[in-house]
């Protein structure tokens, strides 16, 4: 019985001195770090749709006949905050999707915001210009919390892919986590034509 | 010989435009002032703003951090590499960590060629000081002094201006201000000094009682019946003999111990034990001039505001 017991023993020892080696505690915590990292970016961009309403209707105070545009970008943040992600189950389609719908968006607010160029009693409004700070905060977060993210990802892809630990990675359930990409359309110079 | 002339010319008059330019700077030469004093939290190295107006601005962000723990770094250069204020401070702050581990670290930037401005807020700030509040500041106070080119002005009244709204934050405080610190080493020593203090209490307690108890039966306290002392002058020592007696169990027991030998004045030499503790707190006292600061790792996640003038 005695015999049993410190062979018990000592296979939970060997097993913990192996799972330390070949860092399934350092997965882990790599693979929380990036749920981290996107929560924060899911924030961020939830940050931005709260505040869409609010532009919108302050616009429409001085720009009633910009419907169309102003529709645009309610339907955008609409459709966008219909997508959320499970950090668990972030699968490359799901990121493009989700991605697309956010790039809906910032592409809907770059117009409205042009389009106020064009009405200096608007931008005049001291509340459409710290409401343009909040928004312009918000992008500046959103770009900062996708950077993290993709450093989160590239450390945990970087650990997962490395020798000895893609051995057991996958044996785990620790699969290589797809990074946010530049949006469509900005690897190219947009061409300035007179 | 015309030539060579024109050609010094030129490279003369090249060398004294980029002169009156000024440095371009990146992150990595920007004099960061705060790590040399801790009291300079304006980095100036164009010259740009007046003595008088930095001491004042210096004045301010240090009591800022005294009381509320919220780093600054106050920049105003000429020129930054890449012309963009909010890139290049966001590069700033996250490169030396501005700001404590609640993250309350401040830059304002100001780059007087490239014109621009940013005001970033660290992540644990930006509830204090939202960008819509950065944002007022901005286009109430400074812009319209950045207009007019009175630089002075426009870093003097936002400095004073982010100042009352931070410290009018009663929820913003500041664990580790050097007060609190101070008061709080304070603490640990009082309370490092009490433990101690019961321990040798309790020690000398437990080691009187257990000297003058009977080995045989436990009886508190054995009854001194005699005593003598021997003197060995060629030693210099005295040997002392305590003789107890148990009124219980009649045990007797002897206790000795060795002095150094009198020298008229009622104490045997002791050893000086107080030189080395004078020598110890003498040299404790703060050093001449200022020390400098250092970043407490504070991250900046994009928040604030800024602009073009």
């Amino acid at each position: 019985m005695k015999a049993k017991t410190w062979m018990t023993t000592a296979i939970a020892l060997v097993c913990m001195v192996c799972l330390n080696s070949c860092s399934y505690n350092k997965m882990v915590e790599k693979d929380e770090a990036v749920s981290t990292a996107w929560s924060n970016v899911e924030t961020q961009y939830q940050r931005r749709a709260d505040l869409i309403p609010n532009l919108v209707s302050t616009v429409k105070g001085y720009a009633a006949h910009e419907s169309s545009t102003l529709e645009a970008v309610v339907e955008a943040r609409s459709k966008a905050t219909q997508i959320t992600i499970d950090p668990a189950h972030l699968t490359p389609e799901k990121l493009a999707e989700y991605q697309q719908a956010q790039g809906a968006v910032t592409a809907a607010l770059g117009k409205l915001l042009a389009v106020t160029e064009n009405y200096p009693q608007l931008r005049a409004n001291e509340n459409f210009s710290e409401l343009q700070a909040q928004l312009e905060g918000t992008e500046n977060r959103i770009t900062e919390a996708r950077r993290r993210y993709n450093e989160a990802v590239q450390d945990y892809n970087v650990l997962i892919r490395s020798f000895p630990n893609n051995l057991f990675a996958g044996m785990f359930g620790f699969s290589k986590k797809e990074k946010f990409e530049a949006a469509a359309g900005t690897e190219t110079a947009p061409k300035v034509e007179f | 010989m015309k030539k060579a002339f024109c050609l010094f010319l030129l490279i003369w008059v090249c060398g004294s435009t980029q002169f009156l330019q000024g440095e371009t700077y990146t992150v990595d030469n920007l004099p960061m002032v705060y790590l040399q004093d801790r009291t300079k939290h304006v980095v100036n190295p164009d010259g740009i703003l007046s003595a008088p107006i930095v001491q004042q601005m210096d004045s301010l962000l240090y009591r800022l951090e005294r009381q509320k723990g919220v780093q600054s770094v106050v920049a105003v250069v000429e020129r930054i590499e890449g012309g963009d204020c909010y890139e290049f401070a966001l590069t700033l702050g996250n490169r030396y960590g501005v700001g404590n581990q609640q993250n309350t670290g401040l830059i304002i930037l100001l780059s007087t060629q490239d014109r621009c401005y940013q005001i970033l807020t660290g992540e644990g700030l930006e509830g204090t000081l939202p960008d819509a509040i950065c944002r007022r500041i901005e286009n109430r106070i400074m812009v319209p002094f950045l207009k007019t080119e009175d630089w002075d002005q426009a870093m003097l009244q936002t400095v004073a201006a982010v100042c009352g709204v931070i410290e009018g934050d009663d929820t913003l405080l500041n664990p580790g201000s050097d007060g609190q610190r101070a008061r709080g080493r304070g603490n640990h020593f009082f309370g490092l000094a009490l433990c101690i203090a019961v321990a040798a209490i309790g020690w000398s307690w437990y080691s009187n009682r257990k000297r003058n108890s009977c080995p045989k039966c436990g009886t508190y306290p054995m009854k001194r019946y005699h005593s003598r002392v021997e003197t060995d002058r060629l030693n210099g020592v005295e040997h002392h003999r305590e003789y107890f007696r148990c009124p219980k169990c009649g045990h007797t027991e002897c206790h000795s111990h060795d002095e150094p030998l009198d020298n008229g004045t009622g104490f045997g030499g002791f050893p000086p034990i107080a030189g080395p503790f004078h020598r110890g707190f003498g040299g404790g006292g703060p050093g001449g001039g200022f020390t400098g600061g250092d970043f407490g790792g504070g991250s900046f996640g994009g928040g604030g505001s800024g602009g073009d003038f």
